[in-house]
C-alpha cells in the first residue's frame, strides 16, 4: 500500500499544508482581513516555519527506527522527501527572518550575528541541511559512494544544533525545546544503542574466534 | 466597560498610540498561558469583582482594602506611555489610573520602608497556567522606594478610556514606563513595604538575564540579544518598524537621578 503513488501525493499535500496556511494568513493580512498573525506578524510566521522545520527533522530521524522496529521497509521511500521539506521550511524560516524581522537591513544582521550566538548555531545547522539537500539525488549518491552515508550522518548534529538554536533564543518556558530534545535524544539514542551492540558483538565474535582458534591449535 | 469617573490627560506623546486590538490581543501574562494570544483567550476566567488589596509591612497604617476604596480617593489621570518589553518589542498605551506615590503615602511608609514588593493573585482556578509548577507562582515584582515614589510610577485601572481588560492586568496593575515591561506587575493583590531588596520572579528564574532594576537601556544588552533597537507594534510584514531604543525608554530626564551613582552595567 505504501508503494502507491497516491500515498506519496498525499504526503506531499500534508507537508505543503503548513506553508499554504502561512500564505493564506499573509493574504488575509495584506488584504486587511482578520488573521491570526496579530500585531507582530513577521515573528509569528518566523516561529511557525521553525516549528514545522524541527518537527520534520524529527520525523525524518524517526523513519529508520520505525522501519526497523515495525519492519516496514517501504517507509524508506519517504525519508528523502521529508528531509527535503524540512530543509525547505528551515530555508523559508531564514528568509522570513531576513525579510520580516530585519527588513533586509544587513547592518543589523551583522550586529545580530555578533550579539546573538544562537544565530550562528542556527545558520550552521542550515548549512549542513543545505549540503545534504544538495547531495540528496541519486547521481550524488552514486558519485559519493560510501562517503554519502558518512556525509548524511551530519543530519544528527544538524538536528541538535537546530534544537540548541531554538533553546537559546527562548526567553523562558523551555517546554517545547525540551520536548524536541527528548524526542531527538530517543531517536539518536536508538542509533547509539545499535551502534554499540554491533561494536560489542563484533568484539565478542573476535573473542570467540580466538578461543576456537586456540582450542584447535 | 467605560470608566465613569472623569479624568484629565496629564502625560502625552506625539507618537501614534497602538491600536486597542493589538494592545489587548498580544500580551505576556503567563498566568493565562505562555503564548501571546493565551491571555486574551482565557481572560474571562479571571473574576475581578470583588477584589481586595492587602498593604502591609513597614507602614503606619496597614490594611486590606476593597479595590473601590483604594481607587476612590484618587483623581484619575490618563497618561500615554511608551511600553518597552525586554523581548525588544514596544507599544504606546494610554493608561488610566493614579500615581503610585499617592497610594503609598496614604499608608504612611515608615523610615524603614526601603523597598516595595508587589504580588499577583494566586488562584489556579482563574489562572490556568498556575497549575504548572515550572514557574515560581505567585508572580512578584519590586521597586526601590525612591523609584516607587517617582511621579512617573503609575497604578493603572484602565486603558483607552475603558476599564482595564483582564488580559492587561485587571483590575489594577503597576506601570513603570522607564523599565522593561515585566516590572509592571499585573492583577495585584498584595503590596508590602520592606527593608530588604525583595525577591522578584524573573530575577529568581534567571538572575544573569533579568536584573532587579531592569531599566530600559540600549547600552546594556540582554546576554542573548541586543537591546539597541525595538520593533514598535503593530509591525507591518514587509517593512518592520525597527526604531532605536531610548535610554530609560525616553524618560531619562525624569528618572536618571535615581541611578546617578550606579553602574548600570552591573545593576541591570
Amino acid at each position: 500500500m505504501l508503494k502507491s503513488r497516491w500515498v506519496k501525493a498525499l504526503l506531499h499535500i500534508a507537508l505543503l499544508l503548513p506553508l499554504l496556511e502561512e500564505c493564506w494568513q499573509i493574504w488575509l493580512l495584506v488584504n486587511g482581513m482578520p488573521n491570526r498573525l496579530g500585531p507582530d506578524p513577521g515573528k509569528v510566521i518566523l516561529e511557525d516555519l521553525a516549528t514545522v522545520a524541527i518537527w520534520l527533522l524529527l520525523l525524518g530521524l524517526a523513519i529508520t527506527p520505525a522501519k526497523q522496529i515495525f519492519r516496514i521497509n517501504d517507509l524508506m521511500r519517504f525519508r528523502r522527501m521529508v528531509g527535503l521539506y524540512a530543509f525547505t521550511y528551515a530555508l523559508l524560516h531564514l528568509l522570513s527572518y531576513l525579510a520580516f524581522i530585519l527588513g533586509w537591513d544587513f547592518s543589523a544582521l551583522w550586529e545580530d550575528i555578533i550579539k546573538r550566538p544562537y544565530i550562528i548555531v542556527g545558520t550552521l545547522s542550515l548549512v549542513i541541511l543545505a549540503a545534504l539537500a544538495a547531495t540528496s539525488y541519486k547521481a550524488a549518491m552514486r558519485f559519493l559512494g560510501k562517503r554519502w552515508k558518512k556525509l548524511h550522518q551530519l543530519v544528527y548534529p544538524a538536528v541538535l544544533l537546530a534544537i540548541l538554536h531554538e533553546w537559546w533564543q527562548a526567553k523562558e518556558a523551555f517546554n517545547e525545546p525540551l520536548l524536541h530534545l527528548v524526542i531527538a535524544s530517543a531517536l539518536l539514542g536508538y542509533r547509539l544503542v545499535l551502534f554499540f551492540n554491533k561494536a560489542f558483538s563484533g568484539i565478542k565474535n573476535q573473542q570467540s574466534l580466538r578461543q576456537t582458534a586456540r582450542k584447535n591449535s | 466597560t467605560k470608566i465613569s469617573q472623569p479624568w484629565k490627560t496629564t502625560i502625552t506623546t506625539d507618537e501614534s498610540v497602538t491600536p486597542w486590538e493589538d494592545a489587548t490581543q498580544y500580551n505576556n501574562f503567563y498566568e493565562f498561558g505562555f503564548g501571546k494570544s493565551d491571555p486574551a483567550k482565557y481572560a474571562d476566567r479571571l473574576k475581578t469583582e470583588p477584589w481586595s488589596i492587602e498593604i502591609s509591612g513597614e507602614v503606619s497604617k496597614p490594611g486590606t482594602l476593597h479595590l473601590e476604596d483604594l481607587v476612590a480617593p484618587n483623581q484619575l489621570e490618563e497618561r500615554i506611555y511608551r511600553f518597552r518589553c525586554v523581548e525588544a518589542w514596544s507599544m504606546v498605551v494610554p493608561w488610566l489610573g493614579f500615581s503610585l506615590a499617592d497610594l503609598l503615602k496614604r499608608f504612611e511608609p515608615t523610615a524603614d520602608a526601603r523597598f516595595v514588593q508587589f504580588e499577583t493573585l494566586f488562584d489556579p482556578k482563574q489562572f490556568p497556567a498556575q497549575k504548572s509548577s515550572s514557574f515560581p507562582w505567585p508572580y512578584m515584582e519590586g521597586l526601590r522606594i525612591d523609584e516607587a515614589m517617582n511621579p512617573l510610577a503609575f497604578m493603572a485601572v484602565g486603558m483607552y478610556g475603558k476599564v482595564l481588560p483582564n488580559q492587561n492586568g485587571a483590575p489594577i496593575r503597576l506601570v513603570v514606563p522607564w523599565k522593561y515591561g515585566f516590572k509592571s506587575i499585573k492583577s495585584i493583590v498584595k503590596i508590602r513595604l520592606v527593608k530588604e531588596m525583595p525577591k522578584t520572579t524573573w530575577n529568581m528564574l534567571q538572575a544573569s538575564e533579568y536584573g532587579f532594576y531592569a531599566n530600559v537601556n540600549p547600552e546594556v544588552d540582554h546576554p542573548r540579544w541586543s537591546q539597541k533597537t525595538e520593533r514598535r507594534l503593530p509591525s507591518s510584514l514587509f517593512t518592520p518598524n525597527r526604531i532605536p531604543t531610548l535610554k530609560f525608554n525616553g524618560y531619562e530626564e525624569q528618572v536618571a537621578y535615581l541611578y546617578k551613582d550606579m553602574d548600570l552595567r552591573k545593576f541591570y
